[in-house]
């Protein structure tokens, strides 16, 4: 830990991502979607989705698991519904678009959902549900991703931990955010701990024999439980059905393969409904809902232990805008290893 | 589902019968009929599927609501705002199943028609089990969801007071050869039911679900069942799902909200309940043929996941309740005694006589 990390302006951060990506052949819209993605994980803290998978994303541009530049295509579409082809595209050049369509259609019909075939992994699904906040709207993002979780009684990997994410928008509170996986911890959570060389809570994982662990690295290479048990499958089984059953896409369930195989298309499919407040009631009426709501939640008194309860997003929204002002931490490896990526294609970090 | 013999097991009523009884009883009860069709088919869903305390008894807290003054048996189904894919509708106080039917009914016309159709409903009575709204839109062909909030039963998390009620929610697909996926939640981390099944049997609840009287956790389920302070499943991971739940149902219906809701037990006053309705066409995403033998594929993996140590079947959601669901169809229904008790003397004082057992 001699090397302090670095701090780099959100605006940086966003700048080089877009111009890796532009050398590398993505369209400068699709460059600035994911630029502007991985800033905004960053900003909140969610390291793991962030700036930090950009080697990723060039590796898998590099070697054809991604195509930087694919045609997405609109396969099927009703005035509130539409699938997307992506062609293999980066989740989130393929998640924005369609959660952008998704947009367009709740602000013509109510209610809009756009499904995504073989895309990549979303990264931080909150992303997306934010994009329908921003806009007034309530927004609802789910993907399927690689099987490492097990059906409730079995013990082979099924579904993915099946990340989704809801955001609704307030007046003057910021808006609700909750980002969740249906397992009891995310993937991300574990290499958190692997990098920090702590151990699993008991209860959450099973090691490739199926036997209870508590050995992150075991775990990893075992299965993940769901959140609640039954609960937490059923609602993983159900997101499976929305993502790859019903995009029509290649592969889903167990068939989705990694995103380390830099040469494959991993076949991941998204399910983005945006919801148009002002079909229900008057927009304002909602937002100042929304607000009483956090109030309330703000004035339960807090159990012994705990500071304040807190409405899902409002750390990562006090997180954001300090980082906005000071910049975002990167450590000094992925520094590093940003900087030779960057003069490999001639763009400065 | 096969063709049910006419005569019932001993000790068993036929659904049909059972039906035909509840809809008489409402009718009489002062229930349009087309209404008290919805709900005795609502009733019916829950006892074919031995979920007893949902089913047909509810005939007996209608009779109480409705007399009480509590529950409305008429409302204007006419939607409060309408678009192509949404609406809202007002339940005025009405039995929830039939706000809910009714709700489902329209979510499925308007997503026949564009895709997608999602319907807010305001102002509802009790709701019931969830898994009967997606369970109309898998009728169907379609897929569907149904939220609901309820009276306070979870602090947020972090704090020991409750708020939140614990927002039950279904989601249901239809699928090819195998039953339909019905997947029947709440966010709590324990429901209900399993807590009064503890009690009565005299044991405890499993740690990390309930707070007890000084805010701390409970084991003892009459010391839960007392404080009514549950606990979410997965943490601050339910505890956001509930709150997301109460975006989508009390704020978005304009209908009241958490500490609002009434409970049941007050007879006399709306309980202000609201359901988020869901429907989605698969045919306007991919061939609906393709879509079921999809979701066949997908349970046929799920079943063929080696069970654990002491687990005889991987199964997946609302598979145990379908395959009681067929047995109940065929040799009748076993309504507990004293249920089947309190229904005929119900039916007894409006003059509908309760089905030969």
């Amino acid at each position: 830990m001699s090397e302090p990390n670095e701090l780099i302006d959100a605006a940086r951060l966003r700048a080089f991502v877009a111009a890796v990506l532009e050398r590398l052949g993505m369209p400068e819209d699709d460059a600035v979607t994911v630029g502007a993605a991985f800033a905004w994980a960053d900003l909140r803290g969610i390291t793991a989705q962030g700036i930090a998978k950009l080697p990723l994303l060039v590796g898998r541009i590099r070697a054809g698991g991604t195509p930087a530049a694919p045609a997405i295509r609109v396969v099927a579409e009703t005035p509130a519904a539409a699938v997307l082809n992506a062609a293999g595209a980066w989740g989130q050049v393929a998640g924005t678009r369609a959660m952008r369509l998704a947009i367009v259609k709740a602000r013509a019909t109510g209610a809009g959902i756009v499904v995504v075939r073989d895309t990549t992994s979303g990264s931080a699904m909150g992303w997306y549900a934010s994009l329908a906040a921003d806009e007034g709207l309530v927004g609802l993002a789910i993907n399927d991703t690689t099987p490492l979780q097990a059906p409730h009684g079995g013990t082979t990997r099924v579904l993915g931990n099946q990340a989704f994410a809801i955001a609704a928008p307030a007046a003057r509170c910021p808006t609700v955010i909750f980002d969740s996986a249906t397992t009891a911890i995310s993937w991300t959570g574990i290499e958190a701990l692997i990098a920090r060389g702590e151990p699993l809570t008991a209860g959450l994982a099973l090691d490739a024999s199926g036997t209870p662990t508590i050995d992150p690295a075991a775990a990893l290479a075992g299965i993940l439980l769901p959140i609640g048990g039954h609960r937490g499958f059923g609602l993983s089984l159900m997101w499976a059905v929305l993502t790859g059953v019903l995009s029509g896409g290649a592969r889903f369930g167990s068939e989705i393969t990694p995103i380390a195989d830099l040469a494959r298309s991993q076949s991941v499919s998204h399910f983005m409904l945006a919801l148009d407040p002002s079909a229900w009631l008057p927009r304002e009426r909602f937002l100042a809902r929304v607000d009483t709501l956090v109030d309330q939640i703000h004035a339960s008194p807090p159990m012994a232990g705990v500071q304040a309860v807190l409405v899902p997003g409002e750390r990562a929204a006090a997180l954001a805008a300090e980082r906005e002002r000071t910049g975002v931490p990167v450590v000094p490896e992925l520094s590093a290893r940003l900087r030779s990526l960057g003069a490999e294609l001639g763009v400065a970090w | 589902m096969s063709p049910a013999t006419t005569r019932p097991s001993p000790g068993r009523i036929l659904a049909a019968d059972l039906r035909a009884f509840a809809e008489a009883v409402l009718e009489a009860l002062g229930m349009p009929a087309d209404d008290a069709a919805i709900a005795a088919d609502a009733m019916v869903y829950s006892d074919l599927r031995g979920a007893f305390g949902t089913g047909s008894n509810r005939l007996l807290q209608i009779a109480a609501r409705s007399r009480g003054g509590g529950l409305a048996l008429h409302a204007d189904w006419t939607p409060v705002r309408e678009t192509a894919a949404t609406a809202s509708l007002d339940a005025a106080g009405g039995w929830g199943p039939v706000a809910g039917g009714r709700g489902m009914r329209l979510a499925i016309d308007k997503a026949r028609a564009v895709g997608i159709g999602v319907v807010v409903v305001r102002d509802s009575d009790v709701t019931a089990a969830m898994g009967y709204y997606p369970a109309l839109a898998v009728r169907e062909g379609l897929v569907g969801l149904a939220i609901t909030n309820s009276v306070p039963l979870m602090p947020p998390w972090g704090s020991s007071q409750r708020l939140l009620g614990n927002q039950a929610f279904a989601i249901g697909a239809p699928a090819g050869h195998h039953p339909p996926l019905i997947f029947d939640s709440s966010t709590s981390a324990y429901s209900m039911g399993l807590m009064r099944a503890a009690r009565e049997r005299g044991e405890p609840i499993p740690p990390g679900v309930a707070l007890g009287r000084d805010g701390r956790e409970t084991t003892d389920a009459a010391e839960a069942l007392d404080t009514l302070l549950l606990l979410p499943m997965g943490g601050h991971r339910g505890g956001g799902l509930a709150i997301l739940w109460e975006v989508l149902t009390g704020v978005l219906s304009g209908g009241r909200t958490t500490t609002q809701i009434v409970g049941m037990d007050h007879l006399d006053q709306a309980m202000g309940l609201s359901l988020f309705l869901l429907a989605l066409d698969p045919a306007s995403f991919l061939p609906p043929d393709e879509f079921r033998a999809r979701v066949d594929r997908l349970i046929d993996e799920v079943h063929a996941s080696p069970p654990a140590p002491g687990v005889t079947r991987v199964r997946v959601p609302g598979e145990r309740k379908d395959s009681i669901a067929v047995e109940f169809e065929r040799g009748g229904i076993p309504i507990p005694a004293p249920q089947a008790t309190a229904m005929a003397k119900l039916g007894a004082e409006l003059g509908v006589s309760f089905p030969d057992r």
